[in-house]
């Protein structure tokens, strides 16, 4: 059973759509569906206005020509799979707690923040904040997996307390800042100030050399147990991607590792991978 | 019943439920997760004095670990979950942990969990991480040759210990024969160890004793010393008697295993009899009808 919601006109501005997930509306009708309100500001109007609906209601939900300015798609989604075929806004799978979003474009700021569970999957880049916490809380995603294949922007995995964050490209400056647990893994290079402030948690870097901090140690390279579960999982559950090519391009992984930020509470690990 | 003149004796050996986990162990090499599979599975033969009984099930080939290293999947029997929990954080502990190289998984795929990370991570005095791999929690703990990786728990599941085959002989040499061949057959029945030495055991025993102090005592019926007493359950040219002792984690695996190692022990000469220890059958909730046993189809 697919649902699918095709644009019918661009949005004259930010709206929401938060409550549009597959696990709610499989029990409505099209037409219920359709006048859904949205959150445009203080009006709310009707999701006919921008979709035409079609097929059947259920744990598949299909978005098509979606546009930037529609934000948190795929919000609070607890089971099913969600495609959003072209750019997607800010807040995309945020606070996910199951199911599967696909996003085949890129997305806003904030993607998986407060996330607990499921997968994100970007074709695209992400924006800044990626899997991050919103400003005043000490947590950001809390479980599940997200997938870039192309570029993250600022603060990747600001505050990360568990999950995955795997990113094909390059990501921005601060990634994995004042990470509190989980693992972040960058094919490309990553930005400045990598790992500031991070307490706890592994940030796992392919790419070629990076400026640490001095309140970075360096440690003796002797994680292969973990590093081979680490590799065996991914090769497992990875499909194809910009990621998935880069991990599993060497038949060993070794490199150097570093401990961290001693700044902080400094249990935290920056491993490249050569 | 006769196989291949071997008298097999219209008896049933007495088993009893127990509590029992799989622990995968990996190491560098073969070598070394041998040694630590023989340490955390040493003085374990019985749970009159040993906590719990286990054993190596086999050798794992780097293909089907974890971790892609080579390993040992190693089998722990006990008679309550409360003992089993506590004889595997001793183990893995004193035993794994220790051992240069390893790291230690949950074997079982399903079963009540019983912690083992989970209490060995306070070895590493705040300095342990946790990791949560393909939805499974692991503990990396430093240590002095890097780092220990344990999985946080590992499923406890009911299963079934004190199978047993009794083989009577004209010799010594030919009741060791016997039990050898058994030995070598049950073991490759998966899911099933023989928990005494060489999976032997000499000294069977009987419930009670003329001192109050002591649970078990010898089976006097069956030493041939004392053969020709009128309680003496050997007859003329009956010189030794050897039993092995089987505990599987199903009802099942254990039959399989007496299946196979009756059959391969029947094959020696002077061998005179093979039996079975019970007690009446008022104890043990299963009971293995040798004859019956051997209606099984060979599976290994």
């Amino acid at each position: 059973m697919l649902l699918r919601l095709t644009l019918r006109q661009p949005p004259p501005g930010r709206i929401s759509l938060a409550g549009i997930v597959p696990d709610r509306l499989a029990t409505m009708s099209t037409a219920e569906i359709e006048r859904l309100p949205l959150r445009w500001g203080r009006e709310t109007p009707a999701l006919g206005e921008f979709f035409s609906v079609a097929g059947t209601p259920g744990p598949h939900l299909v978005f098509e020509g979606m546009d930037a300015r529609f934000c948190d798609a795929a919000r609070g989604m607890a089971a099913g799979e969600c495609e959003i075929e072209g750019e997607a806004g800010d807040f995309v799978a945020a606070e996910l707690a199951g199911g599967r979003v696909t996003v085949r474009g890129s997305v806003g700021a904030f993607a998986a923040s407060g996330m607990r569970g499921g997968e994100l999957h970007v074709s695209g880049d992400a924006g800044e904040r990626l899997g991050a916490a919103l400003p005043w809380l000490a947590a950001g995603m809390q479980g599940g997996r997200v997938i870039v294949d192309g570029n993250a922007g600022a603060r990747c995995g600001d505050k990360l307390r568990r999950g995955e964050i795997l990113i094909g490209g390059d990501a921005g400056d601060f990634c994995a800042a004042r990470m509190v647990a989980g693992t972040i893994a960058v094919a490309g290079r990553a930005g400045a100030h990598a790992g500031y402030g991070m307490r706890r948690g592994t940030l796992l870097l392919f790419g070629a050399g990076v400026a640490l901090s001095p309140t970075f140690v360096e440690t003796a390279f002797v994680s292969e147990v973990y590093l081979r579960l680490l590799r065996r999982h991914w090769r497992a559950s990875l499909g194809e991607g910009a990621f998935a090519a880069r991990a599993n391009e060497a038949a060993e992984w070794c490199g150097r590792r570093w401990l961290g930020d001693l700044a902080s509470d400094g249990r935290g690990e920056i491993i490249v991978l050569a | 019943m006769k196989l291949n003149g071997v008298f097999i004796e219209d008896t049933f050996a007495e088993a009893f439920g127990m509590k029992a986990a799989r622990i995968v162990v990996t190491a560098r090499d073969a070598t070394w997760a041998r040694h630590a599979g023989q340490a955390a599975t040493g003085f374990a033969t019985s749970v009159i004095a040993c906590g719990c009984e286990a054993g190596i099930e086999r050798e794992l080939d780097a293909g089907e670990t974890p971790d892609g290293r080579p390993g040992v999947a190693l089998l722990f029997f006990a008679v309550s979950t409360k003992e089993l929990a506590k004889q595997i954080e001793r183990r893995v502990g004193q035993c794994i942990l220790t051992c240069p190289g390893t790291a230690a998984f949950a074997g079982l795929e399903a079963g009540e969990p019983l912690p083992m990370g989970k209490a060995l991570r306070y070895f590493g005095d705040g300095f342990q991480i946790a990791k949560v791999i393909g939805g499974r929690r692991y503990w990396r703990v430093p240590v002095m040759d890097g780092e220990f990786l344990c999985e946080e728990t590992t499923p406890m599941v009911k299963a079934v210990g004190g199978g047993n085959l009794i083989f009577v002989a004209a010799s010594a040499a030919a009741a060791l024969a016997a039990a050898e061949r058994a030995v070598a057959a049950l073991r490759r029945v998966p899911g099933v160890i023989a928990p005494f030495p060489g999976g032997v055991v000499r000294s069977g025993s009987k419930v009670g004793s003329k001192y109050k102090a002591l649970p078990a005592s010898t089976n006097d019926a069956w030493c041939p010393t004392l053969r020709g007493r009128p309680a003496s359950a050997l007859a003329e040219g009956e010189d030794c008697v050897l039993e092995t002792v089987i505990d599987g984690l199903t009802a099942d695996a254990v039959a399989d295993a007496m299946a196979a190692g009756l059959r391969a022990a029947c094959e020696v000469d002077g061998l005179r009899r093979v039996t079975a220890g019970n007690y009446g059958g008022k104890l043990g909730q299963f009971h293995f009808k040798l004859r019956e046993i051997l209606e099984r189809a060979p599976c290994y």
